[in-house]
């Protein structure tokens, strides 16, 4: 019995109907990421957790100028130290970023092994774990994030590329914990400064600076805005000079790690510099908390020893430097037609002003795109290497921090390495047995590397991803001088016939010519043997985000005496589960902690994940064309070359 | 099935309700948080709760009524208790978390903020969804007669009337500046999650604990057993839940004097007659024994047996020496 059909949906035009209800979704989706690109500078999620100190500053429309400028952005200024008992204070920094990111100049942080943070709270001066997100060696300019899930009070940045500049006041915290300020001006023109090898560009010069403790500091405007960030420099005579990072450089340095709150044009700037800096006949005046001036780094006899890391022999470099080129003009306040751009330096800095996709200079995407590409062709042609490049790849060409950088790795792993396991398992050459007593080490492995990671510093991870490069080339260079140039190569999709099956299945005849004794004798128990096995991978995986196939596959077959088509298929669904452990780990450590926000390793992942696929599928269709011993001999050298820039650092 | 795409509606009903409610729970979950409406974020669990129900309709045809094997000599109906309570329990924590942050909310006057109007656009295009797949899940629930899809357009309807009452709820914040109304409508409707939420646990607690079937049931399966030609009486009946068919393990109680043959002829009949009157009879097992009265019978005769034996024991025992 059927009841009555007063529908019919197919005799009504359920097709235009279904379109239009699809097509509304869409829009309120795009409505949503609209308001979502935006937020910032939205009423509604700019409660007073998220209100940077300058919007605050902005709305006291009530008692306009009536702050005094020092006392709010003090709360955003902070010193950086090695984190050493009496190492004393390298830098300063300016806090931009709710979640505790920190701006300084990078020479400070080099070669520090833990970096810490002290922050003006409301019980007093604090000290925090900090971490680096991203460095921009071509600007001196460092990104930090503090190791604390907390909020903290951050300034907004000014437009530097629109607006006149007008007065600033570049801040710094010294080294008894006191406020070091003075008022200046800012050169209109860009100027370029070299010390060394170093060229750095775009710069403004200053006379806000007058003692190296302002050092990383933030240059402030007169709306608690960041114009730049400062760069002291001792010149000849012994003085300090001032030169500030303008504020579009930053942002276009760190847009991709970090939504930086900007002043947008519409917000009028209605507070007045604080009446109690206003200068008295032109002369600038020191503000700082006691009115005390921090006694001059360059002013008194220098000694590299009373700072740590890398900050003191940077000190004596640029001194030497600039003393050279003395011509530099003496009144900062954009005296016309002075301080010519360097021609040939500013080139490489244009397009980081450029289009920008989602946070991305459009030469970074093509530049992340490609790396990931390579990578994807060197993990199908080789079946190691890839991550290293990777790993090494955004380290030294990008500057990403490696807390930014492991999160990525492994997730872009998980998608990788799914599809390949799931292939390997479609041609039944996972050994699911073997695999499930191996996957518990594998990720409890990652556990241990991970923390393990945390712990020690980035340069420690340099090295050891140098170590690794090196015994990758050396495998590869190895394979080809001996001629076992298919040892490790991956079958494609078990298909019969091609030459790499014949060069595996005699492998497996070896495995097969071994009497059953042999193969069953095993010296391992039952729960040591997998440990072995799967348990460095994972250790591996977990300090440094590469997948350690490159070790796992050889531990597998020489150790494990498992047939090299199964080593490489087992591998690939172990590190499919390590990088899911450490994904999670990973997100979930980072953002409870403080150590990551979650958005920037997602939006990284997803321009590396597809160029990887894409990369991955051309590598083993590429195995096919190019003559192996040549590849072999362009890819160690490659990793040599990797290697050789990993152990030299910065 | 009176047109020739009802085959095909019926067939990709279940995946369909899945893409929708899950495209709806994405907009619902991404504008809430948007446009900060608890209302929505709440109505987007709704969707979540669809959702799990479509996968468990899938997943109940496919591993569910995978054949016996010998690992699992009882069939796979098991699973959808297991993924019920796993979900029954996700859904309690997410109902109980909204429902905290809606208390908290309405218990600090000054976090009530009325969500932005995007919601309430929002809202309207949920309604507008809902009562498309409402109507299309009625016509294939009409033309197939299957009760799931009927529960599915149920569903969509009430999901659809939450969604409007949501709308409204933004509209009143906006329209008498009564900010907290959005958080109250997230009150109740994260309520009638938890108390869904409590519900699906507790069913599939009572499934994974074999519980026997409602009163009910239990009462026509006695009766239609008893009332089978050569059934004397009910002596047992056991009755469970695997998946969403029902096993039942029955004892009848017949003649001392018919043979096995017949007593087994028997069983095949009241076998035969429930599944006849009832749906989703899984498995079905029927012994016969001999029925209460016949066995009284018996005892008094093997009692009064065994006294005469005593007896003429005794009477051997007094001839012998």
């Amino acid at each position: 019995m059927e009841a009555d059909n007063a529908i019919v949906f197919c005799t009504r035009p359920w097709r235009i109907m279904g379109a239009a209800v699809a097509g509304l979704v869409a829009i309120t989706m795009v409505w949503g990421v609209v308001i979502l690109t935006t937020y910032s500078n939205d009423d509604r999620f700019g409660n007073d957790k998220t209100l940077s100190v300058t919007e605050f500053m902005s709305r006291n429309v009530a008692l306009p100028g009536s702050f005094n400028l020092p006392d709010v952005i003090a709360p955003a200024v902070v010193a950086i130290d090695g984190g050493k008992i009496n190492g004393g204070v390298v830098a300063s920094g300016a806090i931009v970023g709710a979640n505790g990111y920190v701006l300084t100049t990078l020479h400070s942080i080099e070669g520090l092994s833990e970096i810490t943070v002290h922050v003006r709270t409301k019980t007093g001066i604090q000290n925090f774990t900090a971490q680096v997100v991203k460095k921009a060696p071509l600007h001196d300019l460092v990104l930090l994030k503090i190791q604390s899930p907390g909020s903290f009070l951050y300034l907004s940045l000014a437009d530097t590329v629109t607006k006149p500049i007008g007065t600033v006041y570049a801040f710094g915290q010294g080294t008894q914990g006191n406020l070091v300020v003075r008022q200046g001006g800012v050169s209109n023109q860009s100027v370029p400064l070299a010390i060394e090898a170093l060229q750095i560009s775009h710069l403004r010069s200053t006379d806000a600076v007058y003692t190296w403790e302002q050092n990383g500091g933030p240059v402030v405007n007169g709306d608690g805005a960041i114009v730049g960030v400062t760069i002291a420099v001792r010149d000849a005579a012994g003085g300090v000079r001032g030169y500030v990072v303008p504020a579009d450089v930053i942002m276009s340095h760190f847009r991709d790690v970090l939504n930086f709150k900007t002043v947008t044009p519409s917000t009028p700037a209605s507070v007045a510099p604080a009446a109690a800096i206003t200068t008295e006949s032109g002369a600038p005046r020191m503000v700082a908390a006691g009115l005390t001036p921090a006694p001059a780094f360059g002013a008194g006899p220098l000694s590299a020893g009373t700072i740590t890391g890398g900050s003191g022999a940077w000190w004596i470099k640029a001194a030497n430097q600039v003393g050279a080129g003395a011509a530099q003009p003496t009144g900062y306040t954009a005296p016309p037609g002075g301080a010519p751009v360097a021609s040939g330096v500013s080139a490489d800095v244009e397009h980081l002003l450029g289009l920008r996709i989602a946070g991305f200079a459009v030469e970074d995407l093509i530049g992340l795109t490609i790396l990931a590409l390579v990578k994807g062709v060197i993990g199908g042609m080789m079946t190691m290497g890839g991550g290293v490049f990777l790993v090494a790849g955004m380290m030294m060409f990008f500057g990403y921090g490696l807390f930014l950088i492991r999160p990525v790795a492994y997730l872009t792993n998980i998608f990788v390495y799914s599809a390949s396991s799931l292939r390997h398992h479609r041609n039944g050459l996972v050994m699911w047995d073997e695999v499930k007593t191996m996957a518990p080490w594998a990720i409890i492995g990652v556990i241990i590397g991970y923390f393990i990671g945390n712990a020690i510093s980035d340069r420690v991870i340099e090295v050891l991803l140098a170590i690794f490069a090196v015994m990758i080339s050396i495998k590869a260079a190895h394979e080809v001088w001996f001629n076992e140039s298919d040892d490790i190569l991956l079958t494609r999709n078990g298909d019969s016939g091609t030459d790499d099956d014949d060069l595996s299945v005699s492998h497996e005849s070896v495995e097969d010519e071994l009497p059953p004794a042999v193969r069953q004798a095993n010296p391992f128990s039952a729960l040591t043997k997998p440990a072995l096995l799967a348990l460095p991978m994972g250790i591996i995986s977990g300090i440094l985000g590469i997948t350690g196939g490159v070790i796992e596959v050889p531990l597998q077959h020489y150790i494990g005496k498992v047939p090299l088509k199964n080593a490489i298929a087992n591998s690939a669904v172990l590190v499919f589960f390590a990088s899911l452990t450490g994904t999670l780990l990973a997100f979930i450590h980072g953002t409870a902690t403080g150590i990551i926000d979650w958005q920037t390793p997602l939006t990284l992942a997803a321009i590396l994940i597809p160029a990887s696929f894409v990369g991955g599928i051309a590598g083993a269709h590429l195995t096919k064309l190019a003559p192996k011993p040549a590849l072999k001999v362009v890819f160690s050298v490659l990793m040599m070359a990797v290697a050789i820039r990993m152990f030299i650092g910065h | 099935m009176r047109y020739k795409n009802c085959v095909r509606c019926s067939k990709y009903i279940g995946w369909g309700g899945l893409v929708v409610n899950f495209v709806l729970m994405l907009m619902n979950l991404f504008i809430g948080l948007v446009a900060g409406s608890q209302a929505l974020v709440v109505g987007s669990m709704y969707s979540l709760k669809d959702m799990a129900t479509s996968i468990f309709v899938i997943v109940g045809v496919t591993v569910g009524r995978k054949p016996l094997d010998r690992e699992h000599p009882y069939g796979h109906g098991k699973i959808e208790f297991l993924m019920s309570l796993v979900f029954g329990i996700v859904l309690l924590f997410l109902a109980v978390f909204l429902l905290y942050h809606a208390i908290d909310t309405l218990l600090h006057a000054e976090r009530n903020v009325a969500p932005r109007l995007i919601a309430v656009w929002a809202a309207f295009v949920s309604v507008l969804a809902y009562a498309y797949t409402f109507y299309y899940a009625s016509c294939v629930a009409i033309e197939s007669n299957s009760p799931i899809v009927r529960m599915m357009a149920r569903h969509h309807h009430s999901d659809a009337v939450a969604a409007g009452i949501a709308g409204l709820g933004i509209i009143c914040a906006h329209l008498f500046d009564l900010p907290w109304v959005d958080t109250i409508v997230a009150f109740f409707e994260a309520l009638d999650l938890t108390l869904l939420g409590v519900k699906v646990f507790w069913d599939s607690c009572k499934g994974l604990l074999d519980r026997s079937l409602d009163p009910g049931i239990r009462t026509t399966i006695r009766k239609i057993a008893a009332d089978t030609d050569g059934v004397r009486e009910v002596k047992a009946l056991k009755t469970r839940l695997t998946g969403h068919q029902i096993w039942s393990d029955l004892i009848i109680g017949v003649d001392a004097d018919l043979t096995v043959d017949q007593a087994h002829e028997i069983c095949e009949r009241v076998k035969a007659r429930i599944a006849e009157r009832l749906r989703h009879v899984g498995s079905l097992s029927v012994d016969a024994e001999i029925c209460e009265s016949e066995i009284e019978k018996n005892r008094e005769v093997t009692a009064r047996w065994r006294a005469s034996n005593k007896a003429g024991d005794e009477a051997v025992a007094m001839v012998k020496p």
